[in-house]
């Protein structure tokens, strides 16, 4: 194991964030931590990197316990949200900035910026300085002078949230194919779901200072260990039945089921459902809201559910027809029902 | 951790410094009898205090008409301030620039030179040797800081409340004082108290404005000081300062209460 | 136009303040040229000027201000910065440690003064402390550390006000530079110690500076605690000064003006050094190459 985490706890001095929280990544893993903001996330960054003492736990890298070690030798680099440029050095002397504190001579470390700087193709800015620079370009040059550092681990802080969309795009890739060229272990820090499940080996989700589910990004989103880990990624439609001798049934609906018997809600995301084959699962349409690249049609099922699904632009379905619908229960996600009536929490108001 | 202790003996080393002078004027002044080379009083005793607070009913006079003094510039000082801030802060116009160099002007002209320049002005408008011109003199030396103190405060605040005031009704006083005030209150009373710590501790300015006319603790303080009773001069520091303090902790005392309950707790 | 009006409306006190300073300014300028109609002076000239500067008490005095000055601003600029550094990395920001910082910038300077002497005169309670470790065997043999022509007690008492005032003064500034330039500079390899030389100093600069120029001013142009602390001669020169001006000789009068004129020139002179210290500053930072 590159990174291992066991039973971290720590925060603020207002309160503990984190708590016995353990977590391992594999040399040359991209593992993404997901969550909503508050959850804890940047607070098990800050620890990592040591910008946050632990309060109790261990973390080692590359089999070394730096727990207790001081935030510059431990070799965990962070390219900050907000980048952080030394505002009264140039593009170079920032690149450089890792060297010369490892004491590589002038023209030395300066050469190295400059090879560094081709790789995030800036290579003709290296005179100016970070002001001078679009929001994209300064992240580039934070991204150059975090890998002049040679991290042993490298953190993101939800480095693209203040680009563009376009930006973002590029940024990503960039980071994707440098963290390729060289062979790091990265962990990205984002409550971005796309961003996460597109980059990552690995998705650690994290809701109220706990990791809940560490998986692949496919697993996480179809295979979701918890309701808060399903709903994170929005669109969720619950339907309450029951299984019985293995079999989970609700109306209009049957699947098979490797559960005890019980009161189980069924989880379903919109491309469950297929209009287009017809079955035994009926519908209206509610309402139907053109957006541009696609169309987002509302259902309302006999059972009462309430189905989102976005189409084509050129649907031809109108508010009040009758769908028969056929429903995809491949691999189903079921979740025990509990007596409790606590909600999930919608994040998908957060997209 | 070892570097820790190093500014923690800087920090401990710093706090016996500025705590133990003032420690040893508390003692000077209640020492009965003090004489070398006790590190400590032979025997203390309240009666100069009580003399000077309760004998000739001098000091309290003096202590009342300096902190009405204080509490005047520190008004006008903040008032000032606000209006300033409004205008840099809130509207655009040809030389801001300037204004914003203006605000740091009297910090660069020294009080002493100022008082000695002002004086001839001060006569002939009549204002030398009263309160009014005293209050003048004042204000030049706490303007500067009312001002970048409300600027900030204004900056932070900006005027969105106060447009929605007016957008729903208000007129433009009504809107100040409804949307804005409230949350500028924390700043205007740190103002103030600003400007009347440096009020409070004006000397050379009310001396030449004052001529003698105007008294204040400083004025009354400082012949002590050159005449070498030790007794008397530490009573009246300690009634100086202390009353600098009060006034000072009253203000955060205000803020805290204001923050707190602007918090909803 | 309405608005014009406003704007107008809510500078008003502000350039009455403006006013009175120039006005002050004009005055010192045009006494010390020796134009004051009243006293029947109208004819300008440089020789108060001239006199001044041939005046041997004129040069000592501005040599003594100079160093109350110079020693007051430098040393309460490096022991200031070094206690804000104190409170960032001991975390004490706020609460307690920071009213402790705040409690000598409440003092009055002529309290001050009497601290000082509480402390340092021959009978104070360093040479009692002396005493009791059986250091000094009598008051008379202790050193004379006030009233010196070397000005060290008037420093002193300076340095007692204005370290915790420039710890106050850049501690917001360099407690948010610290927190997130410097630290992303710990992150990057570089010790607390090189985090702060390599990037936390060099960026707070500009506040520093500022702090500098204001004590300097004030100390450059203080009255009462030379006069309370120094020597009798050479005096520092806003007291010769103010001794000047209310000298019954009224001939003396400009001459006064024009060491005030001295004081403001210097002044100024700093002012300028600091404006172009930060222009230059704030240009590296914009520059694209």
């Amino acid at each position: 194991m590159k990174l291992k985490i066991e039973n971290l706890t720590a925060g603020y001095d207002t309160g503990v964030v984190l708590e016995n929280l353990s977590l391992s990544l594999a040399a040359g893993e991209f593992l993404s931590l997901l969550g909503p903001s508050g959850c804890g996330k940047s607070t098990l960054m800050k620890t990592i990197a040591g910008i946050l003492p632990a309060q109790s736990g261990r973390i080692t890298l590359d089999g070394v316990d730096i727990t207790h070690l001081p935030i510059h030798k431990r070799g965990t680099v962070v390219v900050f949200q907000d980048m952080r440029l030394f505002p009264h050095l140039s593009v170079a002397e920032n690149v450089a900035f890792p060297l010369k504190m490892q004491g590589v001579p002038k023209t030395e470390r300066l050469r190295q910026a400059q090879a560094l700087l081709e790789k995030v193709q800036m290579s003709g800015y290296g005179s100016r300085k970070p002001a001078a620079l679009s929001g994209g370009q300064q992240q580039r040059i934070a991204l150059a002078r975090a890998l002049a550092a040679q991290p042993k681990l490298l953190l993101l802080d939800e480095p693209f949230s203040a680009l563009d969309e376009n930006l973002r795009e590029d940024m990503r890739n960039l980071v994707l194919s440098l963290q390729q060229e060289f062979d790091m272990t990265v962990i990205l820090v984002t409550h971005d779901r796309e961003e996460a499940l597109s980059m990552s080996h690995r998705v650690a989700m994290m809701f109220g200072g706990r990791i809940v589910q560490t998986d692949t990004p496919r697993q996480v989103y179809g295979a979701p260990a918890t309701r808060q880990v399903a709903d994170y990624f929005g669109g969720c439609v619950y339907l309450s039945g029951q299984v019985r001798q293995g079999i989970f049934s609700a109306s209009g609906i049957s699947c098979a089921a490797q559960v005890p018997d019980g009161d189980y809600d069924l989880m379903l995301r919109p491309e469950a459902l297929d209009t287009d084959c017809p079955g035994n699962y009926r519908l209206t349409v509610e309402s139907v809201s053109f957006r541009g690249t696609d169309t987002l049609v509302t259902f309302r099922a006999q059972d009462g559910t309430l189905w989102k699904k976005p189409y084509p632009a050129c649907i031809t379905l109108q508010p009040g027809d009758a769908v028969q619908a056929g429903v995809y229960l491949a691999d189903p996600v079921l979740f025990a029902q509990t007596n409790s009536t606590e909600s999930p929490l919608d994040y998908s108001a957060t997209l | 951790m070892r570097k820790f202790r190093f500014w923690k003996l800087f920090l401990a080393v710093t706090a016996f410094c500025i705590l133990l002078p003032a420690a040893q004027l508390l003692l000077w002044s209640i020492a009965e009898r003090w004489p070398w080379p006790g590190l400590l009083p032979e025997s203390c005793s309240l009666r100069t205090v009580k003399e000077l607070l309760f004998g000739s009913a001098k000091l309290p006079q003096l202590l009342l008409s300096s902190i009405t003094l204080g509490l005047t510039v520190a008004a006008l000082g903040t008032l000032a301030g606000i209006l300033t801030a409004r205008a840099t802060e809130l509207y655009d116009f040809p030389g801001k620039g300037l204004v914003t160099f203006g605000a740091f002007l009297p910090l660069l002209v020294p009080g002493t030179v100022f008082a000695m320049g002002i004086q001839i002005t001060l006569i002939r408008l009549g204002l030398s040797d009263t309160l009014a011109g005293v209050v003048i003199v004042h204000l030049i030396a706490a303007v500067p800081y009312c001002i970048t103190i409300m600027t900030d405060v204004t900056r932070a605040v900006g005027n969105k409340l106060e447009q929605q005031a007016m957008v729903l009704g208000a007129s433009p006083l009504r809107a100040f004082f409804q949307g804005s005030f409230p949350q500028l209150l924390p700043g205007i009373l740190s103002s103030m108290s600003m400007g009347f710590v440096l009020s409070y501790s004006q000397y050379f300015t009310t001396l030449m404005a004052g001529g003698g006319r105007v008294k204040t603790l400083a004025l009354v303080l400082i012949p002590y000081i050159q005449s070498g009773d030790r007794a008397l001069a530490s009573v009246y520091s300690v009634t100086f300062a202390g009353s600098a303090l009060l006034v000072f902790f009253l203000f955060e005392g205000l803020i805290h209460f204001i923050e707190k309950r602007g918090d909803g707790a | 136009m309405r608005k014009q009006r406003t704007v107008f409306l809510l500078l008003l006190p502000f350039l009455a303040v403006t006013a009175l300073v120039l006005v002050s300014v004009w005055n010192v300028l045009v006494q010390s040229f020796g134009y004051i109609p009243a006293f029947g002076l109208t004819q300008p000239t440089l020789s108060y000027y001239k006199a001044v500067f041939t005046n041997p008490d004129f040069l000592s005095a501005l040599r003594v201000s100079l160093k109350i000055a110079l020693w007051s601003a430098a040393l309460a600029c490096i022991l200031g910065v070094a206690l804000s550094m104190a409170l960032i990395r001991l975390k004490k920001t706020r609460g307690r440690a920071v009213y402790l910082v705040r409690f000598p910038i409440l003092i009055p300077h002529a309290v001050v003064a009497v601290f000082m002497i509480q402390l340092f005169s021959q009978t104070g309670l360093l040479a009692r402390a002396g005493y009791a470790l059986g250091l000094v065997e009598d008051y008379t043999r202790f050193p004379q550390l006030l009233y010196t022509p070397g000005y060290g007690g008037t420093i002193a008492a300076y340095l007692w006000k204005e370290i915790p005032f420039v710890a106050y003064f850049v501690l917001a500034f360099m407690g948010s530079i610290s927190d997130s330039l410097g630290q992303a500079a710990e992150n990057l390899g570089a010790s607390s110690a090189r985090s702060f030389w390599e990037v936390t100093l060099p960026l707070s600069i500009p506040v520093i500076a500022r702090a500098f120029l204001i004590i300097f001013i004030f100390a450059f142009g203080g009255y009462e605690l030379p006069l309370l602390l120094g020597a009798t001669m050479p005096k520092a020169l806003p007291v010769q000064a103010y001794l000047a001006y209310m000298n019954p000789d009224l001939r003396q009068r400009p001459l006064a003006m024009a060491m005030n004129g001295v004081i403001l020139l210097l002044s100024i002179l700093m002012s300028a050094a600091y404006w172009y210290l930060v222009r230059r500053a704030s240009r590296r930072m914009e520059g694209s190459a």
